[in-house]
């Protein structure tokens, strides 16, 4: 069985060799992209059937370097099996939304799989080396994407994007090094406690890979250059992409605090507490204030990402399967979100019409909007709503205020989406016919609409897919 | 004697080559005939030097060992590379390449003496030899800049002069040159202040044959302008013979000056890898970005290499190797890009280049990235193998200026993804030869090999260098 787990790296890699052969200005590498993650997905599927029980796992050993202890770990159990299905239907229905001269762009589509592959060894890497390569891995197909999809006039933006996160990745390569050499050889991350280290050598491992974490998340002050790349990708998928990033942070501060923190760093945990909870509410704020619907998106992403950090950090290991489920419904409203709000866009600038009112005139697009808008406020259509119930119930037994700022933060967001979503329907501005505007096509609205029920239907149970 | 005659005909081969291209004053058929017999030559004589890979050229003076056999396969490797590549370049400016054949011919003999060197005095000549002859290849395609010139002179007169100075010592002293008896003698006198000077003398040759900082100014200033050829002969072929004597040298004879000459070997390394670092970041120059980021990579190879021990200098090769497999694969790259029969220069007429020629391009952003040590490429191995050696021998500073300056080296190479990449395209490239993609491939694939296997490489090195230190 451990060869499934080994299977689902090698599917993207093939997956980009055949994208890469595939014709220029031809379908052939998009239906690559979406037959190699149909492919993972049943492959996790079947994972998921086969790790039935919450602490089962799977796991795949081999010796890269030769010599004694540097064995290479790969591993699944539920909760990772769901993360990697939530990364996979995400770039899936980021697929559905491109146009159809973006489905011919090989390059965007080559990058894409690259990262579905990082992204797959991240989340099923079990020891410190591989975490490394590919947490370091995720970042050239990001900054290749945003620079090849993305706003051309930002390159400067895009350039300390990049030097600011690979300023993250050497943190957490010094802090590999550190714990290479203390352990004599690759360590696994739940054995990283094992690890006999002094106490200042441990409490520097510790700040460099948190540190590696938080630049990954837009974490404030280092918000700004994410943000302002970001928003200026027109392309569905790199858009998807891109806000997946802080997901790596949030897997890593999964992976490491879970193996237990030393007491010295477990006394910065109030810091990073205030820290967190400024940056969730200063954000939230900014999503409110503005008028763009892809800001308030990536202001929603980016508060839901602290939250879950948050729940991470403060919490007991048993609120980790609610973070997981939330963290799946939530990939998956945030990529539909994202591409229904690109093709309303995509729309308005065909028709040269404002924004104001475009759902009045696309009636099947406007149903699948406010549907998922209305999950993303926390309405009691989806299995986010009980989870973050039970989250947010738990961080107010941890302490009262940070539940507060927390909801506060999440209703804030809650009621920006809202607004956007009012704006979009109110009719004042626009200037074209009902009949002009072509609405959604009937396979995207399937896919949509699939997406819908796997997601009402995890309200009842979060897992009713696995049998 | 015959036997004799045999081991040194891998010089001989090179020898006769030399004397050929002087002689030969035709100008028809130049300058494909040229490199048509350098290529022979160079296959002939490199297979000599495999056959005969352990047999001393001369006895006493020299050593074969598998050592000896890498750093000459890769320094053959290197100049074939380049003359199959130079060959159009010259054909198309209608240039006569005999100097430049002679150039890279001189390099490959005294290159191999030096690495096979075990005698200070063969040493020595080596270097001068090896000195002379990269100014006179600079000057070669630099003769109508008069200041670059005199740079050139007087960089030759004071390696020559710090050459004796360093050499007269020893032997006024009457110590052996050989290297196991001179290494007795310094051993005694270890706190010779006069002898210190002589060893430091030696080893500032050392740092200007191989580019490093403060040295590097001539060399960087004259490599963003120089053709590509050239350009491509400096940063794949001398250093190796230089890097190998240099590791020769290191654990034949230095080795009881080790906590001396620690604090200059990691002075001159840091220099080399801030000049490097920040030099690269400040260039619109292709060439020399890459020649500043060799600085800044030799600089490291300098680092490791400071402690002597198996362990380090297992690890500096280690990079070292992989360094120049990935330089390989962006030389032949940068001979992908021909805009009417020129090779560019500045960045700017790279812009939009990947729309043109898109392998191409992302091979570069490939090897790019494996010089930053981004994993999976071959690069991370080399950078692994140097943070790990680094963090065992407790040199937490200077891993930490050393992460810092990746840093700025990566703005640097980000400038050249950007215009390869976010930029409009406005020049129509010519069609890049179908060897510059084989070569380009067969590279990649060596390194994806060697990354799926690198207990091949790690062991292969690890015997190769524990044997000089048996």
């Amino acid at each position: 069985m451990g060869e499934m787990v080994l299977l689902l790296l090698i599917i993207p890699l093939l997956g980009c060799l055949f994208a890469l052969l595939a014709k220029k200005n031809d379908l052939n590498a998009f239906y690559v992209c979406i037959f190699t993650l149909l492919c993972n997905i049943f492959s996790v599927l079947f994972l998921l059937s086969e790790v039935s029980a919450p602490e089962a796992a799977i796991f795949y050993v081999f010796n890269w370097l030769g010599n004694a202890g540097t064995s290479i770990t790969y591993g699944v159990d539920i909760l990772s099996l769901l993360v990697l299905l939530g990364v996979y239907m995400s770039v899936l229905i980021g697929l559905t939304g491109l146009s159809a001269l973006q489905r011919k762009n090989k390059m965007s589509l080559l990058l894409s799989l690259y990262f579905v592959w990082n992204m797959t060894g991240l989340i099923v890497a079990k020891d410190i080396i591989s975490f490394y390569v590919f947490f370091v891995g995720l970042l050239p197909p990001v900054f290749m994407l945003l620079g090849v999809c993305g706003n051309l006039k930002k390159i400067s933006m895009l350039n300390l994007f990049f030097i600011f996160n690979f300023a993250g990745v050497l943190s957490l390569l010094a802090a590999a090094v550190f714990t290479y050499k203390f352990y004599n050889g690759n360590v696994l991350l739940q054995n990283i406690v094992l690890t006999d280290m002094p106490t200042r050598v441990g409490v520097c491992v510790w700040i460099g890979a948190c540190l590696a974490f938080l630049v990954r998340i837009p974490i404030w002050p280092f918000h700004y250059w994410i943000s302002s790349v970001s928003v200026s990708v027109k392309n569905p998928v790199a858009s998807i992409i891109t806000n997946m990033l802080p997901l790596t942070g949030v897997w890593g501060c999964m992976c490491f605090w879970a193996s237990a923190v030393p007491p010295s760093i477990k006394e910065t945990i109030p810091l990073a507490v205030v820290l967190g909870l400024l940056t969730i509410l200063f954000i939230a704020l900014i999503g409110l204030a503005h008028n763009d619907f892809m800001r308030k998106l990536f202001s929603y992403s980016t508060i839901y990402y602290l939250f879950f950090l948050l729940a991470v950090i403060v919490l007991e290991d048993k609120y980790r399967a609610n973070v997981i489920y939330s963290l799946f419904t939530f990939m998956i409203v945030h990529a539909s979100l994202s591409v229904l709000d690109l093709i309303a866009d995509r729309v308005c600038e065909e028709e040269h019409c404002s924004y104001h009112g475009i759902l009045y005139y696309m009636p099947r697009l406007s149903r699948l909007f406010a549907f998922f808008v209305f999950i993303a406020a926390g309405l009691p259509i989806s299995s986010m709503f009980w989870n973050n119930f039970v989250i947010i119930s738990a961080m107010f037994r941890y302490n009262f205020v940070v539940g507060i700022w927390c909801i506060s933060a999440i209703a804030l967001i809650g009621m920006a989406l809202l607004h956007e979503l009012y704006t979009m329907y109110d009719l004042r501005g626009i200037g074209i016919n009902r009949d002009e505007v072509e609405d959604i096509s009937d396979r995207k609205q399937t896919v949509f609409m699939a997406v819908i029920v796997i997601l009402f239907l995890s309200f009842f149970n979060p897992l009713w897919f696995v049998f | 004697m015959i036997e004799q005659l045999i081991y040194f005909s891998p010089l001989f081969i090179l020898l006769f080559g030399i004397m050929t291209f002087m002689c030969n004053r035709s100008q028809e058929n130049e300058p494909l005939q040229c490199f048509r017999l350098a290529r022979i030559l160079l296959a002939l004589s490199f297979l000599m030097c495999v056959i005969f890979f352990n047999k001393p050229l001369l006895a006493g003076i020299t050593i074969g060992s598998r050592f000896t056999l890498i750093n000459n396969s890769l320094m053959y490797l290197g100049a074939f590379i380049l003359m199959f590549f130079s060959r159009r370049w010259f054909l198309s400016m209608k240039m006569n390449a005999n100097a430049f054949c002679i150039g890279v011919f001189i390099t490959l003999l005294f290159g191999s003496l030096l690495i096979a060197s075990v005698h200070l005095l063969l040493t020595v000549v080596c270097l001068a030899a090896l000195v002379i002859n990269n100014a006179c290849m600079l000057q070669y395609t630099q003769s109508k800049n008069r200041a670059d010139g005199k740079i050139i002179l007087f960089s030759v007169i004071m390696a020559l002069l710090l050459l004796i100075g360093g050499t007269l010592p020893f032997y006024v002293d009457g110590f052996s040159l050989f290297y196991e008896e001179l290494r007795l003698s310094i051993e005694h006198h270890q706190n010779d202040v006069a002898l210190f000077a002589s060893v430091a003398a030696i080893l500032v040759i050392f740092m200007l044959y191989i580019g490093l900082a403060p040295l590097h100014h001539g060399m960087t200033e004259l490599l963003g302008s120089v053709t590509l050829p050239v350009f491509t002969f400096f940063i794949l072929v001398p250093s190796i013979a230089g890097i190998a004597g240099l590791i020769n040298l290191n654990i034949y004879v230095l080795v009881p000056l080790l906590s001396k000459l620690k604090l200059f070997y990691a002075g001159v390394a840091l220099i080399s890898i801030g000049i490097g670092a920040v030099g690269a970041c400040s260039c619109k120059n292709i060439r020399k970005i890459l020649a500043y980021a060799a600085i800044y990579h030799l600089g490291i190879v300098f680092l490791i290499l400071q402690r002597f021990s198996l362990s380090s200098t297992v690890a500096a090769y280690v990079y070292y190797v992989i360094y120049l497999l990935t330089m390989y694969g962006v030389c032949a790259v940068l001979f992908g890009f021909k805009i009417k029969g020129e090779y560019p220069l500045m960045l700017s007429d790279f812009n939009g280049a990947a729309y043109r020629r898109p392998y191409i391009s992302a091979m570069l952003v490939i090897f790019l990235f494996s010089l930053l040590g981004f994993p999976p490429t071959l690069g991370f191995l080399g950078h692994f193998s140097l943070f790990t050696d680094l963090v065992i021998h407790n040199h937490f500073y200077q891993m930490t200026f050393l992460l810092l300056m990746m840093l700025a080296l990566a703005y640097s190479y980000l400038t050249i993804i950007q215009a390869l990449y976010f930029e409009d395209s406005h020049d129509v490239f010519d069609r890049a030869e179908r060897s510059i993609y084989v070569v380009i491939f067969a590279n990649a694939i060596l390194m994806a090999l060697l990354l799926l296997q690198p207990q091949y490489l790690f062991d292969v090195l690890t015997n190769i260098i524990g044997d000089l230190f048996a």
